[in-house]
């Protein structure tokens, strides 16, 4: 039996971001204890997040391969004319949340190019920590989830796809993954 | 402060997964309940993102359940002036390779002039 919530009180509620909490009001449902996520809410909790310290975004020890490393500074020289790595590997999760995940026919493509090549991936790892804009970092914990993964092995994944993606042009190449990525690192 | 109005959602032609997934991106609202290890009841976040891969066209390959009944609901800031059906909708997509399946029950305001969409419940179903 799925509860329609008609019976409410309003109360304290709490939302963790790594260590800190977001506390505020809102209506919960005295049957099931939900609480109703609205536009006012999500508001004074976007606001909330931008005053919390910018380090509380970052997430620590992603271990990407290699020779991806290496690849993705060779690209960033090409789309923004200097090595910027860290920019290159937010426009890759960017476009993965953003655009990849938003289309079934090409999520599933992405993946089929993977698998297909997955073997060229370097079992040597790098370890980057990888910044990201409070709202970005939602989306991506909340992707993370979905996925079943670590923010870690989310952005790792997304990373290796996206390059493989771009590498190879296989069946993805009508999905002009690469000019959007040039246009996200260019403007960062 | 005066509130800035919307267009509403063009309904026409469009299939009920399309209008849902446009409603959902003017405004969303989602009762999260809290977290159980035997239900995967999902976040705001992570309705916006699931609902936001509701394919636009040809969606019966993905919505396996589109079903509408009445709301027996009458409370909430949108009861008075939300639709008076809720839906129902199975979805279904890979991730990373892997099925999965997620269901949601909500309904659309306001009747006739769709602004946003309000769940009642999101869940991903169990393995």
């Amino acid at each position: 039996m799925i509860c329609n919530h008609t019976s409410t009180t309003k109360k304290q509620i709490t939302k963790s971001v790594g260590s800190q909490v977001f506390k505020m009001e809102a209506l919960v449902c005295n049957e099931c204890n939900a609480l109703r996520w609205d536009g006012e809410i999500q508001g004074k909790f976007d606001k909330w997040l931008t005053t919390l310290p910018r380090d509380s975004f970052t997430v620590q020890e992603v271990k990407l391969p290699k020779n991806i490393v290496e690849f993705i500074e060779q690209k960033s020289i090409e789309f923004s004319g200097k090595k910027n790595r860290s920019a290159m590997v937010r426009a890759m999760i960017s476009i993965w949340c953003n655009f990849v995940d938003r289309n079934n026919e090409l999520a599933d493509a992405v993946e089929r190019e993977y698998d297909l090549k997955k073997s060229i991936l370097a079992q040597d790892r790098y370890r980057e920590n990888v910044r990201l804009s409070p709202k970005f970092y939602i989306q991506v914990r909340a992707q993370a989830e979905l996925s079943e993964m670590s923010m870690q092995e989310f952005i790792v994944a997304c990373v290796e796809r996206i390059s493989i993606a771009i590498m190879n042009e296989g069946e993805v190449k009508f999905y002009d993954i690469k000019n959007r990525l040039s246009d996200i690192v260019a403007a960062a | 402060m005066t509130k800035r109005s919307v267009d509403p959602v063009d309904i026409e032609g469009k299939s009920d997964a399309q209008i849902i997934k446009e409603a959902s991106a003017k405004e969303s609202i989602v009762w999260e309940r809290p977290e159980n290890p035997n239900k995967r009841n999902m976040s705001a976040q992570q309705v916006k993102e699931i609902v936001a891969s509701f394919p636009d066209k040809s969606p019966i390959a993905h919505v396996f359940v589109i079903d509408w009944e009445p709301r027996t609901s009458d409370k909430g800031t949108h009861a008075a002036t939300g639709e008076k059906e809720v839906f129902v909708i199975g979805y279904w997509r890979k991730r990373f390779g892997q099925n999965r399946k997620y269901y949601f029950k909500g309904f659309l305001f306001h009747e006739k002039n769709i602004v946003g969409a309000e769940y009642q419940s999101a869940r991903e179903d169990q393995k």
